[in-house]
C-alpha cells in the first residue's frame, strides 16, 4: 500500500517536473519555425499514431490546373499536382533533404574539364500503366524541355540554373547532334547528366518539374493533348488522378503501381477549384475542407487558434527604382527614399499577416553554411529607417540634381497593382515619403500585365515588386541584379556585384556563400532596390491532417507522406 | 415572316461581325500578351511561343486567319489553358451557366410580375409599400451581398444547403436565389409602374363600363397590356443571365463560364476573350429576335413586316 503511494507520489512529481521542464524549454528556445516543428511532429510519423479508416484528405487547389505537362508548365497549382503524380530523380523527404526518387543511386565525378558528371540507376520502378520507367523517358523529358519548339519558360533550368553541358546552345540551335549534349540515356537503367560546373544543389534541383520525366510513349501517343484530360497521362508518383472536372474538381488517389506505395498512407486526396477565400474557409468551417488557406481579411479570426499555421516562404517583397530615371540614377536620392520607409511599422501595422521584415534581398530558409539559413549568415546588411538622414540625403540628392523639390514630385510616381491590398500598401508608402520627406508622390495602380509591361520598357519611377525562389539556393534571387539580367529591370549595374555573383556560380561551399554576402551587401549599399519583407503563407489545417510537408521553393506542397488520424 | 427572319439574320451577322472585328483590335492594343509574367521569359522562347499561337504575324493577317477560323466555328486553343480548346471551355461552363440562369430568371419573372401585379392592383397599401420597400433593397444590393449571405446562413449556420460545389440539385438553390433576387426586385418595380400605367388608360375605364368583370378587365386589358416593357427587360436580362455570373459563380465555386469573361481579360488570353465576347454577342442577338417575335404574339398591333 505504502509502496503504491510512493509510486504515485513519484510518478506525479516526473509529471510536473516533465510538464514544468519542456515548459522552460520552449521558453528558452526560439520560436521554432512552422518548418522544424511541421518536420518533427509529422515526419514519418510516431509509429503510435492511430489512423483514421478512411484516408482520404480534401483540399483545394484554387484554381484549374492551366498545364500538367511537367516540361512546359509554369505554375503553383501545376507544380503540386504534378509533384504528386509525377517523380523526378530524386524527391525532397519532409526536411527538405534530397531522397532517391526514381534514381536508385548515383554516382558523381569530376570531368577534364572542370565540370560534374553525375551517373543515376535508376531503380526498377513503374508507370501507372505497368510499362518500366526507362533511362530513355528521362533523356527524352530533358530534350524536350531544352527543345526550342516546345518553348518551355523554364527551360532556363537547364541550359542555366544547372549548367547542363552544350544544353545552351543546343537550345539556341547551335548544336544539332543530341550526342553533344551532357544527356544520356546509357542502357535502359542508367542516365548520366554532364554539367559545365560544379552545381551544389544539383541534386535537389531535380525534384523541380522541369525535370521530372513524363512518359515518352504518352506524349508521342497524345500530342497536343497531352496531359489536358486523366486518359491522356500516365503517372509514375505516389498518386494518379481519378477524377478531373475541369474548373470544379481534380481528385487524386494511391498509385499502386508506385515504387515505394507501401509508405504512402493516403488513399484519396479530392481537390476543389474554388478561388473564392470566404468560401473555402467556410468549408473548412463546415469540415468538408481539412486545410485551406487564410486570406488577410480573415486572419484576425484564426491567429489565435491551434490550427492556424504562418510560414515562412521565399518570396521577397521590395521598394524597386528605376536607375535609368535622370533622377533615380542619383544614389542620394534612393538612400533618402529608403531611408524614409519605416520597414518595421509596415510589417507590423499596414501588412500584418505574419510577414517577416527583410533583412536584406535574400529571404529565410534558403540553405547557407554551418548548417545555418543563409539569412542568419547574412544577419541585417540594409539601413534602418531613419527619418532625420532622410532628409538629409534628400536636400543632398536636391542639390546634386539641381532640381527642386516641387520638380520632383512631380515627376515620381509610385507604380502599383490593382488590388485592394496593393493600393493600401501603396498609400502607406506614399504617406511616409509625405512625413519623412514632404514629398508627395502620385500612386499609379494599373493591370498586371501592364505593369510588367512597363518595367520591360523601364516606363516607371519607383514600384512595389516581389521574386520567389525558383530552387533551394540563395542565387536565385542573387542573381536578379547582375548588369542586363533578364530579371533586372532597375537597370542597375554594378561591376564588383557581378563578381561577386559570378564567384557564386563557379565557387564551391563556403567561398560561394561569402561571394554572396558580399553582393548582398553591395546591393544594400547602392540600393536599386530597398527590401521591405518576405511573405508567408497563412493557413489553417484541421488538427488530425499530420504529414503535409511544405518546402520554400518549387513544388512547395508535398503530400506522399500525409496521413489522417483518427478524429 | 421569312423575310423579316431573313433580313434579321443578315443584320445580326453584320453586328456580330462588327463586335468581332471591334473587340480583335481592341484586345490587341491592350499592352502586355498572353505571355507576359513576372519572370521574365527569355526572347527566343517568347518567339516560339508567339509562333505557335501564330501572334508572330502582323495583325490584319491573325485577323483574317481568326475569321476564316470562326466561319468553321473553330475558336482556337486557350492560350492560358494549355491544351485545352476556347469551344470545349465553352462546351462544358455554358449548359451549368445556363441552367442556374434560366431557373434565376424564371424565379424573378414569377415572382417580380406577381409582386408588380398585386403592388400594382394595392396601390398605396401595405402590399404596396413592401413591394416598394424589397424592390429597394433588392435593386441596390448587388448580388455577391446575397450570395456571401445565404452562403453563410443558409450553408454554414443553419447547414440547409451545401455551402458550394457543384453536383446535386441543392447546389442550385443558393445560386439561383442570389442571382435571380435583384431581376425579381427589378421586374416587381418595372411592372407595377406598368400596371399603374395601363390602369390609367381610357380603355380599361371602358372596359369597367361596358361591365366586364374585374377579373377579366385586369388580366385581358391590364396585364396583357403592362407585359410588354417586361418581356423587353426579360429578353436582355436572358442574354446576360444565361452566360453565367462572376461573382456568383467564384462565390460558390461553379464551373460556369461566367468567371471567364473576367478572367480572360486578366490573362489577356486572346482566343478566351474573342470566344467569350463572340459566344454572348450570338446569344443577346438570338434573343432580340426572339423578343420581336414574341412581341408580335403579345401585342396585335406590332406586325413583323
Amino acid at each position: 500500500m505504502r509502496k503504491q503511494k510512493w509510486l504515485l507520489l513519484l510518478l506525479v512529481l516526473v509529471l510536473t517536473l516533465s510538464l514544468a521542464l519542456t515548459g522552460c524549454g520552449k521558453k528558452e528556445e526560439p520560436k521554432p519555425t512552422a518548418k522544424e516543428e511541421e518536420g518533427k511532429d509529422d515526419a514519418k510519423g510516431s509509429g503510435e499514431e492511430k489512423l483514421a479508416e478512411e484516408q482520404v484528405l480534401r483540399i483545394n487547389w484554387s484554381q484549374e490546373p492551366p498545364d500538367l505537362d511537367p516540361q512546359t508548365t509554369t505554375d503553383q497549382v501545376s507544380f503540386w499536382i504534378i509533384n504528386a503524380v509525377y517523380e523526378g530523380l530524386v524527391r525532397l523527404d519532409p526536411d527538405g533533404n534530397v531522397q532517391p526518387g526514381l534514381a536508385e543511386k548515383w554516382d558523381e565525378e569530376e570531368t577534364e574539364d572542370g565540370g560534374v558528371k553525375y551517373t543515376f540507376h535508376l531503380r526498377d520502378a513503374q508507370w501507372s500503366d505497368g510499362t518500366p520507367v526507362t533511362a530513355e523517358d528521362f533523356e527524352y523529358s530533358w530534350f524536350r524541355a531544352i527543345d526550342p519548339d516546345v518553348a518551355a519558360e523554364y527551360s532556363y533550368q537547364l541550359t542555366d540554373t544547372a549548367g547542363i553541358k552544350n544544353a545552351g546552345k543546343y537550345f539556341e540551335g547551335e548544336i544539332k547532334d543530341k550526342k553533344e549534349v551532357g544527356i544520356k540515356a546509357v542502357d535502359e537503367k542508367t542516365f548520366q547528366v554532364e554539367l559545365e560546373r560544379d552545381v551544389p544543389f544539383f541534386l535537389s534541383l531535380t525534384s523541380f518539374p522541369t525535370f521530372i520525366p513524363a512518359q515518352k510513349a504518352a506524349i508521342e501517343e497524345f500530342g497536343d493533348k497531352f496531359a489536358s484530360e486523366t486518359d491522356k497521362m500516365v503517372y509514375s508518383g505516389p498518386f494518379v488522378i481519378s477524377e478531373w472536372e475541369h474548373e470544379q474538381k481534380l481528385n487524386l488517389k494511391k498509385n499502386e503501381k508506385y515504387w515505394d506505395a507501401k509508405n504512402v498512407k493516403l488513399e484519396e486526396i479530392h481537390g476543389d477549384m474554388i478561388t473564392e477565400n470566404n468560401t473555402a474557409i467556410n468549408l473548412y468551417e463546415t469540415g468538408e475542407l481539412d486545410v485551406t488557406g487564410v486570406a488577410p481579411e480573415f486572419l484576425d479570426n484564426y491567429k489565435d487558434s491551434e490550427e492556424f499555421k504562418n510560414l515562412a516562404e521565399a518570396t521577397t517583397w521590395y521598394i524597386q527604382y528605376n536607375c535609368e530615371d535622370e533622377f533615380l540614377k542619383n544614389k542620394n536620392l534612393r538612400y533618402a527614399l529608403s531611408l524614409a520607409i519605416d520597414k518595421k511599422a509596415f510589417v507590423d501595422n499596414v501588412l500584418k499577416n505574419g510577414s517577416i521584415l527583410a533583412e536584406g534581398l535574400t529571404p529565410t530558409l534558403l540553405p547557407g553554411k554551418d548548417g545555418k539559413e543563409f539569412a542568419e549568415n547574412r544577419g541585417n546588411v540594409l539601413p534602418e529607417y531613419d527619418a532625420e538622414k532622410a532628409k538629409e540625403y534628400f536636400d543632398k540628392a536636391l542639390e546634386e540634381l539641381g532640381t527642386t523639390k516641387e520638380e520632383l514630385e512631380k515627376h515620381l510616381t509610385f507604380l502599383t497593382g490593382e488590388s485592394d491590398v496593393a493600393k493600401k500598401q501603396a498609400a502607406a508608402i506614399q504617406n511616409m515619403w509625405k512625413q519623412n520627406l514632404g514629398i508627395e508622390v502620385e500612386i499609379e495602380a494599373v493591370a498586371f500585365k501592364i505593369r510588367i509591361d512597363r518595367y520591360n520598357r523601364k516606363d516607371y519611377t519607383t514600384t512595389f515588386a516581389g521574386w520567389g525562389g525558383d530552387y533551394n539556393d540563395p542565387l536565385t534571387f542573387m542573381d536578379l541584379w547582375v548588369t542586363d539580367g533578364g530579371n533586372n529591370d532597375t537597370g542597375w549595374g554594378n561591376k564588383d556585384y557581378d563578381e561577386a555573383i559570378k564567384k557564386a556560380i563557379e565557387a564551391d561551399g563556403d567561398e560561394r556563400i561569402d561571394a554572396m554576402i558580399e553582393a548582398e551587401k553591395i546591393l544594400a549599399e547602392e540600393l536599386p532596390i530597398i527590401p521591405i519583407y518576405y511573405n508567408a503563407r497563412n493557413f489553417v489545417e484541421k488538427p488530425y491532417v499530420k504529414g503535409i510537408a511544405r518546402f520554400p521553393v518549387g513544388a512547395d506542397t508535398e503530400y506522399k507522406w500525409t496521413r489522417i488520424l483518427e478524429h | 415572316m421569312l423575310k423579316y427572319t431573313l433580313k434579321r439574320g443578315l443584320m445580326a451577322i453584320l453586328t456580330i461581325w462588327v463586335i468581332v472585328t471591334i473587340t480583335f483590335f481592341l484586345m490587341n492594343s491592350i499592352p502586355g500578351d498572353p505571355f507576359t509574367d513576372e519572370k521574365k521569359i527569355p526572347e527566343e522562347i517568347m518567339e516560339k511561343l508567339k509562333k505557335k499561337y501564330g501572334l508572330d504575324e502582323p495583325l490584319p493577317v491573325q485577323y483574317g486567319k481568326y475569321m476564316k477560323n470562326l466561319l468553321r466555328w473553330d475558336l482556337g486553343d486557350s492560350m492560358k489553358y494549355k491544351n485545352r480548346s476556347v469551344n470545349t471551355i465553352l462546351e462544358e461552363g455554358f449548359p451549368v451557366s445556363f441552367k442556374i440562369g434560366m431557373l434565376a430568371i424564371v424565379f424573378a419573372a414569377v415572382v417580380g410580375i406577381g409582386f408588380g401585379i398585386i403592388a400594382g392592383l394595392n396601390r398605396g397599401k401595405a402590399f404596396d409599400f413592401v413591394v416598394i420597400i424589397l424592390a429597394v433593397i433588392g435593386v441596390s444590393v448587388p448580388s455577391f451581398v446575397f450570395a456571401a449571405l445565404f452562403q453563410y446562413t443558409f450553408g454554414v449556420k443553419l447547414k440547409l444547403f451545401p455551402v458550394a460545389r457543384w453536383g446535386t440539385p441543392a447546389h442550385y438553390v443558393m445560386p439561383v436565389l442570389a442571382l435571380g433576387i435583384g431581376y425579381v426586385a427589378y421586374i416587381a418595380r418595372m411592372m407595377r409602374t406598368s400596371m399603374l400605367d395601363v390602369l390609367n388608360q381610357d380603355y380599361i375605364r371602358t372596359a369597367r363600363a361596358k361591365g366586364l368583370s374585374s377579373i377579366q378587365v385586369t388580366w385581358r386589358h391590364t396585364i396583357r397590356n403592362a407585359i410588354l416593357p417586361i418581356v423587353t427587360i426579360l429578353g436582355v436580362s436572358i442574354a446576360g443571365i444565361v452566360v453565367g455570373s462572376f461573382v456568383i459563380e467564384d462565390i460558390f465555386a461553379i464551373p460556369g463560364i461566367g468567371k471567364h469573361f473576367v478572367q480572360s481579360i486578366t490573362h489577356l488570353d486572346y482566343t478566351l476573350i474573342m470566344g467569350t465576347t463572340i459566344f454572348y454577342a450570338i446569344i443577346l442577338v438570338i434573343m432580340m429576335f426572339i423578343i420581336d417575335v414574341v412581341y408580335g404574339i403579345v401585342d396585335p398591333r406590332i406586325r413583323l413586316e
